[in-house]
């Protein structure tokens, strides 16, 4: 029983276990797809881009960034939402993400399930309304 | 031993060979194609057996696989193969013919008769090589070729090859014969070859040779050629002369070995030079001949080249100059000896015509020194002496050397040149006389000295004297000179009025003392002088009382020396009576200055103790300040811990995330168990929850302290920035201190977040340890006009008014020593200052502290 089986949520983690409590919190309500690299990330998005709505990605990894990963991604595919989930509090690179309009906003860990939540369906009723 | 045989010619196909069992016995393959027996050869020995490919007769070997190819029929008698006699030559014949494409060659048997022909050298003579075929080649030969032949016959057939040349047609043939034993036979194998071109060039290069070899010989040169390196390949008999060496000695030798060791350079450079492609050229240098004596060599080199323009040797041709050397050796020994005397007179030599204008033939190097002119101009005749001869002494000069040739005497003239260098005369003396042959004056020679400086010394001689006498007269001290007899030779005008004054006697050369000192101290000078006259030197004063004073003289008594020798004495008698009182007045001022340096001495002395006071403070000083640096390095490192806390924030929050969240997924799936009681679970959800909730403040809290932006304009909220640090404190405050906070969510300041955070920490800090027991801390801030305003009060310990004006200085702190840095408010005072902010700080002991501090919101 999905929430919502029509929303499909990439999330990006190079740590396994905060792949797990992600999927273990919301795969009840969205479709979640969870990958360790940017590689197998973008991967993903290229089987299944038409699906996903919201991609959310760790900031430190050791081959690339979040932001250089959204970046490449974004690049490609311009219609999803793109969000960074980090254990720092504060770090230019993602302010000037977000000023650069790259992300909508950011997360930090320990992450907030009801803020997640609501930003996936904000994200999500914004794309339907266009 | 077993032996089979297979015939290759049967077969189907190549068989395979892997299990080929041969126990003991030979194999013979025979009828191979003769493309295969390689092919099969490699296989069978790849594969391990001991293979032979038959070519002639061969004992057979257990074991062993005898390859033989279609071409050749054979014998087996168990023990052993043997091949076709005719298929051997037939084979042989091509082998050879492989190995020898040009020329004839034809195969004898034993009874000498031709039994194989082949080569292209039969067609060029259109003979036809069969018809050779049957016939003997004793009837081939001629004569005396033959008889050689079969009186070499016999090593010939101990494998000897046997040569002879021959002429056909006009054209030169050489011809070998080998021997190819065979089984019970011998088969001779004759190949000839056309020569014809070869012995011409040969017939050719002999005649050159010999005619080189003539050249050779008859010359009185030594002729080599060398190779590249320089050794020598060829050296001409003549040589035998010239070193002693034979030349055959010589070969491979090199030029180095015979020559001086210190001319080898110049054979080396020389070479050197020609391999480069410059001019050949001669040079001479030293040899050794085998008996040990030196000799002078002259020797030209030049490079032989080949047709395509390649150096393959060298050549030299050489000749014995040692006598030429000697000749011109003595010669130049000769003319240096005379250069050498002739450059070093100081005067001008000459050798010249008697013409009109004494062209010159020789003259030294002083000329230019005397008329300015050089040596080159007078021989070359541009300028002539009679050029340079005063007008005035121009014709004295050829009267008097007129004169004397024609007397054939020398003469001896005195005269002024003209020097162009200086443009000044220059005065000359010249001796000089004619050269005469068979009574005939040839040339004429002589010397010219500068005489100038002897007669400029003569004047300046004289000047020097008038000038002494001048200051002789000029002077008022007496002055007299007496010889060794203590007669007066010299005196002044000083002298003569003082003694016709105190003696009444007028003073004239030639004056003993006593004839004109009355006085009794007659003896007294005497004994002076003859004690001057020993070489002592004297100074003796003398008072005289008059009415205007005393006067005091000095007398100055000393021994004339020339050349070290005493000659005489001089006396100098000066009035010194200033002198003496100008004495008196120094020794006077000498003796109030040591005064006064004396009090000077003590006044610095006074001095230097009050410096090395204020070096003993200046050192304490340096020690407090060394101190203070070590405070400095550890206020840094509680700085790093901020950047350290920051770090781990990362490694901390992974973690909480997996608590956090992973408690929530569980709690969320417990709430879908039938008996679940949110009663009971609340208290274990809201224990997981706070806990997370307090770490992820704390993290988050240090993040700020640590942020390095070094912006001043980070929009800062002084409500959080208070409840960050209370969160760092909170261990310390616990519940023995109460804080009351009241801090309008509108004071916000724009600066830098991270500075303010330390600032409020310090402050903080600063209140919670100045409450002993129990306490409260006071916080309110909120916005005034363009101002925040935040006050900061505590009641406790406080600060004494003493203390109040210092805590804002560096390193001041009432703590025990290693517990503050004293750095906190002079810190904080910083971060204000650069906020443009103003703090204000009031205290009462045992009554608390109070901190008022306004920034700016903009």
């Amino acid at each position: 029983m999905i929430q919502h089986p029509d929303i499909t949520v990439l999330y990006l983690d190079d740590e396994k276990d905060n792949l797990f409590v992600f999927k273990a919190n919301f795969n009840r309500k969205f479709e979640v797809i969870t990958t360790l690299s940017p590689n197998d990330a973008l991967h993903e998005l290229d089987l299944h881009h038409d699906e996903i709505i919201v991609v959310i990605s760790d900031m430190r990894m050791p081959d690339m960034n979040g932001v250089e990963f959204i970046k490449r991604a974004k690049a490609k595919y311009k219609n999803i939402f793109y969000y960074i989930l980090t254990g720092y509090g504060h770090n230019e690179e993602i302010e000037e993400a977000i000023e650069d309009k790259l992300i909508e906003k950011y997360f930090t860990k320990p992450f907030d399930a009801l803020e997640i939540e609501k930003a996936i369906l904000d994200a999500t009723s914004h794309l339907r309304r266009n | 031993m077993d032996i089979t045989i297979k015939n290759a010619s049967l077969w189907d196909q190549i068989p395979d060979f892997e299990s080929l069992d041969l126990s003991g016995a030979a194999m013979i393959i025979c009828q191979l194609d003769k493309k295969l027996v390689t092919d099969i050869h490699q296989r069978l020995t790849s594969l391990g057996y001991e293979t032979f490919l038959v070519q002639f007769d061969v004992s057979l070997k257990p074991n062993s696989v005898y390859l033989i190819s279609d071409d050749h029929e054979f014998e087996c008698d168990g023990s052993s193969i043997q091949l076709n006699q005719d298929t051997i030559s037939t084979n042989l014949m091509e082998l050879m013919l492989i190995n020898y494409p040009q020329g004839s060659i034809s195969l004898a048997n034993d009874d000498l008769n031709i039994i194989y022909t082949s080569g292209s050298g039969y067609e060029e003579h259109n003979v036809d090589p069969n018809s050779i075929k049957g016939i003997n080649i004793a009837t081939l030969w001629e004569q005396n070729i033959f008889e050689g032949f079969q009186k070499a016959l016999p090593s010939i057939r101990n494998g000897q090859l046997w040569e002879f040349e021959s002429e056909f047609q006009g054209k030169c043939y050489l011809t070998t014969v080998s021997c190819i034993p065979d089984r019970k036979t011998f088969y001779y194998l004759i190949k000839s070859k056309d020569i014809t071109e070869r012995r011409k060039t040969e017939t050719a290069l002999l005649e050159s040779e010999q005619r080189y070899r003539y050249f050779l010989d008859q010359s009185h040169e030594v002729i080599c050629t060398h190779d590249l390196k320089g050794n020598y390949k060829l050296v001409s008999p003549s040589v035998k002369k010239m070193l002693g060496y034979h030349p055959e000695e010589m070969l491979g030798l090199h030029p180095y070995d015979f020559c001086y060791p210190e001319d080898k350079g110049i054979i080396r450079s020389t070479w050197t030079e020609l391999l480069e492609g410059k001019r050949p050229k001669n040079i001479q240098y030293r040899a050794i001949r085998k008996d040990g004596s030196l000799i002078w060599v002259d020797s030209y080199s030049d490079i032989v080249t080949d047709s395509k323009g390649n150096v393959v040797s060298l050549t030299t041709a050489s000749r014995d100059i040692t006598n030429l050397k000697h000749i011109e050796l003595e010669l130049r020994k000769s003319e240096e000896r005379f250069r050498g005397i002739a450059d070093n007179l100081p005067g001008v030599i000459y050798l010249c015509l008697n013409d009109e204008n004494y062209s010159m033939l020789y003259l030294n190097d002083e000329v230019k020194k005397l008329t300015g002119y050089k040596k080159e101009d007078f021989v070359k005749g541009n300028i002539s002496f009679v050029d340079l001869y005063h007008p005035d002494d121009a014709p004295r000069v050829f009267e008097i050397v007129d004169g004397a040739l024609e007397r054939q005497e020398s003469f001896h003239v005195t005269y002024r040149l003209k020097n162009i260098k200086t443009d000044s005369w220059v005065w000359v003396e010249e001796f000089g006389q004619g050269i005469y042959e068979n009574g005939q004056l040839i040339t004429l020679e002589g010397v010219l000295l500068d005489i100038t400086k002897k007669i400029d010394n003569q004047l300046k001689l004289e000047q020097s004297e008038a000038n002494l006498k001048a200051i002789f007269e000029s002077t008022q001290s007496i002055i007299g000179l007496y010889n060794t007899e203590n007669e007066l030779i010299e005196f002044n005008s000083s002298f003569k009025n003082y003694i016709l004054a105190s003696d009444g006697v007028e003073l004239k050369k030639g004056m003993g003392l006593a004839d004109f000192i009355t006085s009794d101290k007659i003896d007294e000078y005497k004994s002076y002088h003859n004690r001057v006259l020993k070489g002592e030197k004297l100074k003796i004063t003398t008072e005289y009382p008059t009415p205007y004073g005393t006067i005091h003289l000095l007398s100055g008594l000393n021994p004339i020396f020339n050349k070290g020798e005493i000659t005489g004495v001089s006396l100098f008698v000066e009035d010194i009576t200033e002198l003496k009182t100008s004495q008196k007045k120094l020794e006077q001022y000498a003796e109030d200055l040591e005064k006064l340096v004396k009090e000077r001495t003590v006044e610095l002395e006074e001095k230097n103790e009050e410096l090395i006071l204020g070096n003993e403070q200046l050192e304490a000083a340096l020690v407090e300040l060394q101190m203070a640096q070590d405070k400095l390095v550890q206020a840094e490192k509680m700085a790093s811990l901020g950047v350290l806390s920051a770090g781990i924030a990362h490694e901390i929050n992974n973690p909480l995330n997996f608590v956090k969240n992973g408690a929530l997924a569980l709690f969320n799936r417990i709430e879908e168990f039938q008996d679940y009681d949110e009663e009971e679970m609340r208290p274990y959800i809201e224990l997981i929850n706070g806990g997370v909730d307090r770490v992820t403040r704390i993290i988050k809290s240090l993040s700020h302290f640590s942020r390095d932006a070094r912006t001043m304009n980070e929009k800062c909220n002084i409500s959080s920035i208070i409840d960050n640090c209370l969160l760092i404190l909170q261990n310390k405050l616990t519940d023995r201190i109460r804080v009351i906070k009241d801090v309008d969510s509108e004071a916000i300041v724009f600066g830098n977040e991270g500075k303010l955070h330390q600032a409020m920490l310090n402050l903080l800090s600063n209140a919670e340890q100045s409450i002993d027991g129990n306490g409260e801390i006071k916080i309110s801030a909120k916005p005034v006009g363009t101002l925040v305003e935040l006050i900061i009060e505590d009641n406790g310990s406080g600060i004494s008014q003493e203390n109040l004006v210092k805590i804002g200085d560096p390193f001041f702190t009432t703590k025990p020593p290693g517990e503050g840095t004293g750095l906190g408010l002079f810190i904080t005072y910083s971060i204000i200052e650069e906020h443009r902010g103003k703090i204000e700080v009031s205290s009462i002991v045992k009554k608390g502290t109070k901190i008022r501090i306004e920034l700016p919101n903009l």
